[in-house]
């Protein structure tokens, strides 16, 4: 059965994804515009009206970072509701669990990649040159993928439980946009409380992943190694409470 | 003979909270106060041995077990109490229309309730053309789910589910839909099954079916065992009479 689920995994994950855009107008089109909208609003209000200031290549700066949220954001909701979404199966099909967040994770990793490929046109057309750490970007993404499904699988092994989590984490995630430094560097934050931000994982990957690609001031070898850290901690704690969660699934829906 | 399946004392128990507590909210204005639990026996102190390439009939009351008794079989519910123990892998042919999708063609939908099925994708392309054509809806590959018929969308998962390789099938109701004509299908088709060896625990409220091809039969009363043993017996035993023998129908 174990050699079937990468087949299983494509499947499910090619489902959502056609599922997710073939009802809307624009198609696969918006999955590409959301974040460019976005970026769009905050570049006219961040950097025409109120400027934010001590940030080379701010436009290239503010949109990998958008995007890199965006991706956090829409794995983790969809992760925390694919049980949800799967109920039938669920209660019908002894399927592995993983398996379907796995699958989850894949569609917005999918619209992901379709985001940073514009990304890196736009990269292009400002003649900005790769920066000599760009390869570590990749890393950073990586830890990114890994962070957003440990949360996936922390959130989803408890909305059955607690079906409001739907809307604390909803507005969690409106507030974590503010708390994390997206549309503003972490410089900006005071000096005295910049290491309370920085217990944020998501905050210290998109802020290195910025840096690696942009060329800014590295950080430490230390610096990555805390992150690395957390998402492992992250990973693990998911994983645990996963596997002890999941067997109630069928019972909970 | 070392049974296939054999269940040991095992009884599901569910507690159906009289206050909901799915919600954090909730569980947080609850907190303080004592919960009260309806406590719901499904299953009570079942124990079953089934020998590898036997059919048995399920048959009892609506509420009596039967389908909880198939998802602890298949690993979907844990048992409260008792051992279980299943050598073999084992597909599910409960409602069978779950795993379906509406937005998409028939053709995908293959594919995809074959991945769900455990099926690989060698032997679902393998297996395309006997599908389609077993479904008998060729020219409706194109077309999505939803211009189907219930009966149509029946058709389209059972063809895909006897594909299943697994030695163990669990069955429940899957003749309840589809024509005369198809029934007459999956009836050759669970005939060929069991040819082929394989265990099948079959649930069904049409006892016709259940005399026809089961080796024995199990009577469920709320969730504990009523009769078990020689299917015309156990059958006699659910409806007070004994059954009209079914024609030329049993098979060899």
């Amino acid at each position: 059965m174990k050699t079937n689920s990468w087949f299983l995994i494509r499947q499910l994950a090619w489902t959502d994804f056609k599922l997710r855009y073939n009802s809307l107008v624009l198609g696969y089109l918006w999955s590409l515009l959301h974040p460019f909208l976005i970026f769009g609003v905050y570049y006219l209000v961040f950097s025409v009206f109120a400027k934010i200031g001590g940030v080379p290549h701010y436009p290239l700066y503010l949109l990998l970072g958008i995007i890199l949220w965006n991706y956090f954001a829409e794995s983790s909701s969809n992760g925390m509701q694919s049980m949800q979404f799967k109920a039938g199966l669920i209660s019908n099909i002894d399927l592995p669990k993983g398996v379907i967040l796995v699958a989850s994770n894949f569609t917005s990793l999918l619209t992901l990649s379709l985001n940073l490929g514009v990304f890196a046109i736009f990269f292009v057309l400002s003649s900005k040159r790769p920066a000599a750490a760009g390869g570590l970007f990749l890393i950073f993404l990586l830890e990114l993928v890994i962070l957003s499904f440990a949360v996936s699988l922390l959130l989803s092994s408890y909305l059955l439980k607690f079906r409001d989590l739907y809307y604390l984490w909803g507005v969690a995630l409106q507030i974590g946009f503010w708390l994390t430094p997206i549309i503003y560097p972490v410089e900006l934050i005071p000096e005295r409380i910049r290491w309370l931000f920085l217990l944020n994982p998501l905050a210290r990957i998109i802020q290195d992943a910025r840096s690696a690609v942009l060329g800014l001031n590295p950080p430490p070898l230390r610096h990555h190694l805390v992150s690395l850290a957390m998402v492992a901690v992250m990973l693990a704690l998911g994983i645990a409470v996963f596997i002890r969660r999941s067997a109630r699934f069928a019972e909970e829906i | 003979m070392e049974p296939i399946i054999t269940l040991e004392n095992i009884s599901k128990r569910f507690s159906v909270p009289h206050e909901r507590t799915d919600s954090l909210r909730n569980a947080l204005l609850t907190f303080w106060k004592k919960r009260t639990y309806e406590i719901l026996y499904a299953l009570n102190d079942v124990s079953l041995t089934i020998n590898p390439g036997e059919f048995l009939g399920i048959i009892g009351k609506n509420g009596s077990g039967k389908t909880v008794l198939l998802k602890i079989i298949a690993g979907i519910y844990r048992p409260t109490a008792g051992r279980i123990i299943v050598s073999g892998a084992v597909s599910t042919f409960l409602e069978l229309w779950t795993g379906l999708q509406a937005e998409l063609s028939g053709k995908d939908n293959i594919f995809l309730y074959g991945a769900l099925l455990g099926l690989s994708k060698r032997r679902v392309r393998e297996k395309f053309d006997e599908i389609v054509e077993f479904s008998e809806l060729r020219s409706f590959m194109d077309q999505k789910l939803k211009h189907y018929s219930s009966g149509m969308k029946a058709r389209l998962a059972f063809s895909v589910a006897i594909q299943a390789e697994r030695p163990i099938l669990l069955v429940d109701e899957v003749l309840a839909v589809g024509d005369a004509n198809f029934q007459k299908k999956c009836r050759d088709v669970f005939m060929k099954l069991k040819w082929e060896g394989r265990t099948i625990l079959y649930v069904s409220h049409n006892l016709e079916s259940i005399a026809e091809w089961s080796d024995r039969a199990l009577l469920l009363r709320d969730g504990r065992v009523a009769v078990w043993g020689q299917t015309s017996d156990v059958i006699q035993a659910y409806t007070g009479q004994p059954i009209k023998p079914a024609a030329g129908l049993k098979p060899g």
